[in-house]
């Protein structure tokens, strides 16, 4: 059964700094259904980052409306929000954006702890996330006893903490070597054989073209589908 | 709540966060060693106010310091005092420090009647008689010295039988000393017709201010006190303790307060990036604050908890002063203060906790 996920329509984001306006996303209208393979491309600073904070609830837009799941997410309180990031959908960063001072397994199993769940069981599943990504002797290691592309495979264990529908993963590869970038694309198509829908942002051609979809940004305007 | 967080926080600044709760300590410290004092005193009134209610106790009027058992009043005095209208029953008490004993508490029978009113109950054998060389013993000191009924025991170059043990009071001042008859022991220390104190019964409580004043009024050598005005001048005391405990609170909690704040505040800059991602992986307003709040309360905490332990030796130190055991640090006075500490751990990581809680999840991704 298809659903449609997001919905995007006429969707403005104007960002206002020191008198000058910056408009990072124009009139932009989507759909994105369940079970897609998205990838987002574009030159740098025409709106990609943007439009995956605005698809993954972390930002609101200037005009237009945005429905997530069913839901009008302008209408949403900031809790409801969060509800929505922590149990549908799953980050993926370019930085990969670790906790430092906690451990792989802690750090995986955070999302879990946000949602309720306790320490001890957050942190069997996150070992379980770990060892199915091939990190279960990484378990206790901090992010700098880690390598850029171990420390990507623990944030994308993190995405799948709550098991979400949705991956958004904005760069995944962008600080990785080559055959580390591989690896995570391999794993992000895995997950979308597995029934996960993924949305990334990438300004590799060669990944983009691998995507069932692409989607090319320019100035904050959607210029092909 | 993320507590493996907080704690990992913690070990990351190790200086940071042990200069932090240093100050918390030195604080909590310095106010629970005062409040001690005043605890000590409230305690310590309390107790001697069950055996002296509605007794009027007269002392030597010119005693130095605290020890009311310096006190030293010739006995010719207790008949005078007798003839006070009102008066019921005047018992005589000599307290004398004995050496390879202690406490010894020469008591006549009539004042027996009087104090023992109140749970001073004999646990084994019995009470001395009057004109016999016999003592019954404090609990603690039989315990402590491994007396048994029938032992005995040297005053001076007398020996005495201890005939009786009393049941355990909680008081130290009764549970580590031996009563005896009042002449015994006058005779035993050589102190012929010196007493302590007299404590006085009166005819009906209604006459107790008025045999006060008689007292005060017409002798030169002796005080009285009823116990309400023990009560007062002890409250009157316990007024400017609580002022100093008070301004002494204030710094302390500003002090500690300011420096809590301050570390939080740092914390959650450097901690921007790290507060975004767990609010862009679903972490709520409510959870960051929460959360920052918790690692505030849990520095200013552990802060109170080494400080109430330092406390012990500051009580210590201030009842080797006074060479009295006064201060006193009650699990009330603990409990106060650590819930002093969670108060301004809480209220200093207010400030801290919203900014963290308001952070932009996107601004604190932004720039890597
Ligand atoms: N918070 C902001 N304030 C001002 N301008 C912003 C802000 N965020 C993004 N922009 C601008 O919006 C445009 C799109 O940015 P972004 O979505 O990050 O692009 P991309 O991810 O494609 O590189 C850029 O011109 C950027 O400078
Ligand atoms: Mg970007």
């Amino acid at each position: 059964m298809k659903k449609v996920l997001f919905e995007l329509k006429d969707v403005w984001k104007i960002y206002c700094m020191k008198g000058t306006e910056t408009q990072a996303l124009r009139d932009i209208s989507l759909k994105i259904e369940n079970g897609e393979y998205v990838a987002i491309v574009g030159q740098s600073g025409s709106g990609k980052s943007t439009l995956m904070h605005v698809i993954g609830c972390l930002d609101t837009p200037t005009r237009g409306s945005v429905v997530v799941d069913g839901k009008e997410i302008s209408q949403l309180e900031d809790d409801d929000l969060a509800k929505i990031r922590r149990e549908k959908i799953g980050f993926v960063f370019q930085a990969f954006n670790l906790i430092d001072s906690l451990t792989a397994a802690e750090n995986v199993a955070m999302p879990m702890r946000f949602n309720g769940y306790g320490k001890a069981e957050s942190i069997k599943r996150a070992k379980e996330l770990l060892k199915r990504v091939g990190l279960e002797k990484r378990v206790d290691h901090k992010p700098n006893q880690l390598s850029g592309g171990e420390q990507q495979r623990v944030a994308i264990c993190r995405a799948l903490a709550n098991d979400p529908e949705i991956i958004l993963a904005d760069e995944p590869t962008g600080n990785l070597d080559s055959r580390s970038g591989s690896e995570i694309i391999a794993l992000m198509e895995e997950l979308h054989k597995s029934g996960k829908t993924i949305i990334m942002v990438t300004h590799d051609q060669n990944l983009a073209k691998r995507a069932k979809r692409q989607i090319k940004l320019k100035d904050g305007q959607i210029v092909n589908e | 709540m993320l507590w493996e967080n907080i704690v990992r926080e913690f070990g990351r600044h190790k200086f940071r966060t042990a200069l932090t709760i240093l100050g918390v300590m030195i604080g909590i410290f310095l106010v629970t060693s005062v409040s001690s004092f005043s605890e000590g005193i409230i305690y310590y009134v309390n107790d001697q106010i069950k055996i002296t209610s509605g007794l009027i106790t007269v002392h030597q009027s010119d005693i130095a310091g605290f020890n009311i058992q310096a006190s030293e009043i010739d006995q010719a005095l207790v008949s005078d005092v007798e003839g006070i209208s009102g008066v019921e029953k005047v018992a005589p008490i000599l307290y004398a420090n004995i050496d390879g004993v202690g406490t010894a508490i020469g008591i006549s029978k009539e004042g027996e009647n009087i104090l023992r009113g109140v749970n001073m109950e004999i646990e084994e054998g019995r009470d001395f008689s009057e004109g016999q060389k016999e003592v019954v013993a404090g609990k603690t000191f039989a315990d402590n010295n491994n007396y048994v009924v029938g032992d005995l025991i040297k005053i001076e170059n007398t020996e005495f039988e201890i005939v009786g043990i009393l049941q355990k009071t909680g008081r130290n001042d009764i549970d580590n000393a031996i009563n005896l008859d009042l002449p015994e022991l006058q005779d035993a220390t050589g102190k012929k017709d010196m007493i302590t104190l007299m404590m006085i019964q009166p005819s009906s409580p209604e006459d107790a201010d008025f045999i006060e004043q008689a007292i005060n009024d017409n002798f030169d050598e002796i005080a009285a006190m009823t116990d309400k005005s023990i009560m007062n001048s002890v409250n009157d005391m316990l007024g400017q303790l609580n002022a100093l405990t008070f301004a002494l609170g204030s710094i302390a909690a500003l002090i500690s307060g300011i420096v809590i704040m301050n570390v939080m505040i740092i914390a959650v800059r450097e901690r921007r990036r790290e507060i975004g991602t767990m609010k862009a992986i679903g972490a709520t307003n409510r959870q960051i604050l929460l959360s920052i709040l918790m690692e505030s309360i849990s520095i200013s905490l552990l802060g109170a908890v080494i400080g109430v332990a330092l406390s012990f030796g500051g009580a210590a130190f201030i009842n080797s002063i006074l060479f009295s055991p006064i201060a006193l640090i009650t699990p009330r006075l603990m409990l106060q203060s650590i819930l002093f500490a969670t108060l301004i751990g809480a209220v200093s990581g207010i400030l801290p906790a919203r900014q963290a809680a308001k952070l932009d999840p996107i601004e604190s991704l932004r720039y890597e």
